[in-house]
């Protein structure tokens, strides 16, 4: 909370009365309007209490629907689909393709394939990303034209991609607040509870 | 932290003291203010699906709080005209004690009667520390703006107090 301007408030062309003057007053403010202490455990714990209420009473399917979408939210929840898909992407082609390192004692041809894959993983991620942003763009410049049925399918995937996204990566990450925000807004978009399956109905 | 807390916990940390100030500051009042910022997250974890994703989540909340305040703020301006109506009449040479007292409900009654948006502008930066930067994002008003209240209200305060503080 430094600003350089707070030194130099009052110390004006009026000279030394005025910033007496204005020394005085910011005394008398803060003598007279001093800030309390911010009871942070109090109120979290209030606000915990409130939010596990608020659960237990609100059923899945009586959760208000979705809003419609703005073009800006769509733009931005699919920037932000593509950028996990692609991470997810490594993570799991990592996980799936991982090989154990051979021995220090035993090199051999075998080394030739992992060094390879390293080498082409992150192409392949990257050609993969570029395939998915370009048909999210293609998507969003010919929205207009679809069927609203054809939309709302393609956007539920956008979503659906996301949320599966970023629940792996909570599994991959273990505790993460920004994922955990980004899994409860998603969430919240779709009308489920992080977690939770998808509610009936719903193909995605 | 459990991951059913995520979204509100992780608002709460990052923005759960400024809430507190700015509510503080606008309605004047440390019980109410407790209640407002309590408020304030519960109501933007039951609106997380509303927030349109088109400015800062920061703004979205403060905006949520500053909402809630302005409701409770005439018990702000209510406290102000009891004040002044209460305001102790000291004539000629009063012990000091009692002058202290004076000053400091001619004070209070100067500042409560600034316009709400300059009052709580002037007292989150002189008072709580906030930059303009800071008060801007807090009460979704530009830097310049927040610079030219604190300007107004000292003004007026000192119009209002010369000589008395």
């Amino acid at each position: 909370m430094d600003d350089p301007s707070r030194e130099i408030d009052g110390m004006d062309e009026r000279g030394s009365h005025a910033a007496s003057s204005e020394d005085a007053l910011r005394e008398g403010l803060r003598r007279d309007f001093a800030p309390p202490a911010f009871p942070e455990d109090e109120i979290e714990a209030r606000i915990r209490a409130s939010v596990a209420r608020r659960r237990q009473r609100t059923p899945r399917g009586d959760r208000p629907a979705p809003p419609r979408w703005s073009g800006g939210t769509a733009q931005a929840v699919l920037a932000a689909a593509a950028s996990l898909v692609l991470f997810i992407g490594g993570v799991e082609y990592g996980r799936r393709t991982a090989v154990p390192p051979p021995a220090a004692s035993a090199p051999g041809p075998e080394v030739v394939a992992p060094v390879e894959q390293a080498v082409s993983l992150p192409l392949s991620i990257q050609s993969a990303g570029t395939r998915y942003v370009a048909a999210l763009a293609r998507f969003s410049g010919q929205s207009d034209a679809l069927a609203a049925e054809e939309r709302q399918v393609a956007r539920e995937v956008a979503l659906a991609a996301l949320y599966g996204a970023t629940v792996e990566l909570l599994r991959e990450a273990g505790e993460d607040d920004v994922l955990s925000l980004v899994a409860e807004m998603v969430a919240a978009r779709r009308g489920i509870t992080v977690g939770d399956e998808p509610p009936p109905g719903r193909r995605f | 932290m459990d991951s059913q807390d995520g979204a509100w916990s992780i608002l709460y940390r990052e923005l759960g003291e400024r809430v507190f100030r700015l509510i503080h500051r606008m309605t004047g009042d440390e019980d109410t203010a407790r209640d407002l910022t309590h408020d304030t997250f519960v109501r933007a974890f039951e609106r997380m699906d509303q927030y349109a994703g088109t400015g800062s989540v920061a703004s979205w909340v403060f905006g949520i709080a500053a909402n809630l305040a302005r409701e409770r703020a005439r018990t702000f301006r209510r406290r102000a005209e009891l004040l002044e109506r209460e305001r102790p009449t000291v004539e000629g040479t009063a012990p000091d004690g009692a002058q202290r007292i004076e000053t400091r409900m001619v004070l209070e009654a100067a500042v409560a009667r600034l316009p709400e948006a300059q009052r709580t502008t002037l007292l989150l930066y002189e008072v709580d520390g906030y930059t303009h930067a800071e008060i801007g994002e807090m009460l979704g008003v530009a830097e310049g703006s927040s610079k030219a209240r604190v300007s107004r209200a000292k003004a007026r305060l000192r119009e209002t107090l010369e000589g008395r503080v």
